[in-house]
């Protein structure tokens, strides 16, 4: 379908999400800077759980009103409130509250891989991005694509997406492990 | 030159006589050229970032330091001398003290004026330091140096080489975790002379 409508068929019939991501990172001249691979759990509208198991362990978690991002290697918590329109990150994307079209202007980018490909320009200033895109199959996300101010670009692709399976609730909970510091507030990576 | 304070205060050993310190030096300071792939964070602040450095011959490196997927990227690229930042396709300044333009840009200072001696374990050698050794392994286990305290918390094997892992630096009440993830493009190994 056209971008409104895969956009439109994401918003209505996808609550939940899981499956698993692969992310390549290119400078600027192509050459990689990194790769990482992990687990995507999603419940719309809000929650997700997005943990990298490669190349280091590193999770995020969202309950609906906080964003954790934990970092084993760093014994480090941040916790901030989760904005209603932060777009900084592919799970905030797909988990958000309000619908894309509020908050970001979207362009057709016509079909690539058989796969419908939108362009998402944030609305807001604050957005660490010019435009993301995002490419749908049926209304169900398969890979989006974030380019950095240095014209370098972060590729990740869902692999074995279910969409609507049951998600148990504990996965959209943590708790900081005891001995770790938590960081209240501070706004993603500033 | 480089005072040395024994590890176990007992047994005095300086710098000519540990051997493995000497031997670390003769492997490790002929290394121009690499590329390590890691993460500086300081937990205080909740800063945390993505580090790629590209150290190049005749001193010159190029530092990409950037939020998760790719936020507020920025690139460094220079030498010991002067140093141009890049913070979009078109924003470019020029800097002296890329230290202090990363304060002011990132909100934490960073380890940059040696780490392209301190990520190898070796004291810069062209200013003083205090390097404290492990004589037996021949490992720093502190180097003090342009106003940074770095603690070597943890050394790995990467490409045959013993390289750090996890380095503490301290500067004033700065705080900066370094973790060396991966070494890649480092120059073959040459045998140090017996």
């Amino acid at each position: 379908g056209s971008a409104d409508e895969e956009l439109r068929q994401f918003v209505e019939n996808v609550r939940t999400l899981n499956g698993r991501f692969v992310q390549t990172q290119t400078d600027e001249h192509g050459e990689l800077v990194s790769s990482g691979a992990g687990m995507v759990a999603i419940s719309r509208p809000g929650r997700f759980r997005w943990s990298y198991d490669q190349p280091y362990e590193q999770l995020m978690v969202c309950d609906g009103q906080k964003i954790w991002a934990y970092d084993p290697d760093l014994k480090q918590v941040t916790v901030r409130p989760a904005g209603e329109t932060l777009a900084g990150t592919p799970a905030e994307l797909l988990a958000q509250k309000a619908k894309l079209a509020e908050n970001f202007r979207t362009k057709d980018l016509g079909e690539k891989d058989g796969l419908r490909v939108v362009s998402l320009e944030p609305k807001s200033e604050q957005s660490d991005f010019k435009s993301i895109e995002l490419w749908l199959k049926a209304g169900v996300p398969q890979k989006l694509r974030f380019s950095d101010p240095l014209g370098g670009n972060t590729v990740v692709e869902l692999r074995d997406v279910k969409v609507n399976g049951p998600i148990p609730d504990a996965q959209f909970t943590f708790t900081p492990p005891k001995g770790v510091e938590v960081v209240e507030g501070a706004a993603s990576a500033r | 030159c480089a005072l040395l304070r024994p590890k176990t205060e007992g047994t005095p050993a300086d710098v000519a006589q540990s051997a493995a310190w000497q031997q670390r030096i003769a492997l490790l300071s002929p290394i121009d050229r690499f590329v390590l792939q890691g993460r500086v964070a300081s937990g205080a602040l909740g800063f945390k970032a993505d580090l790629r450095w590209k150290q190049h011959p005749a001193g010159r490196f190029e530092m990409r330091v950037a939020g998760p997927f790719g936020a507020r990227a920025a690139e460094l690229a220079g030498d010991t001398q002067e140093v141009r930042v890049r913070t979009g396709d078109d924003a470019t300044t020029v800097t002296t003290d890329p230290e202090a333009w990363l304060e002011k840009a990132l909100g934490v200072r960073l380890p940059v004026s040696g780490l392209r001696w301190w990520a190898l374990g070796l004291p810069a050698p062209e200013s003083h330091s205090d390097v404290l050794i492990d004589p037996a392994s021949g490992r720093a286990l502190r180097i003090v140096q342009n106003g940074w305290e770095l603690d070597y918390v943890e050394y790995r094997v990467a490409d045959s080489l013993d390289l750090p892992r996890r380095i503490e630096a301290r500067n004033g009440d700065t705080r900066v975790l370094v973790l060396a993830d991966q070494w890649s493009q480092l120059p073959p190994l040459m045998n140090p002379a017996p």
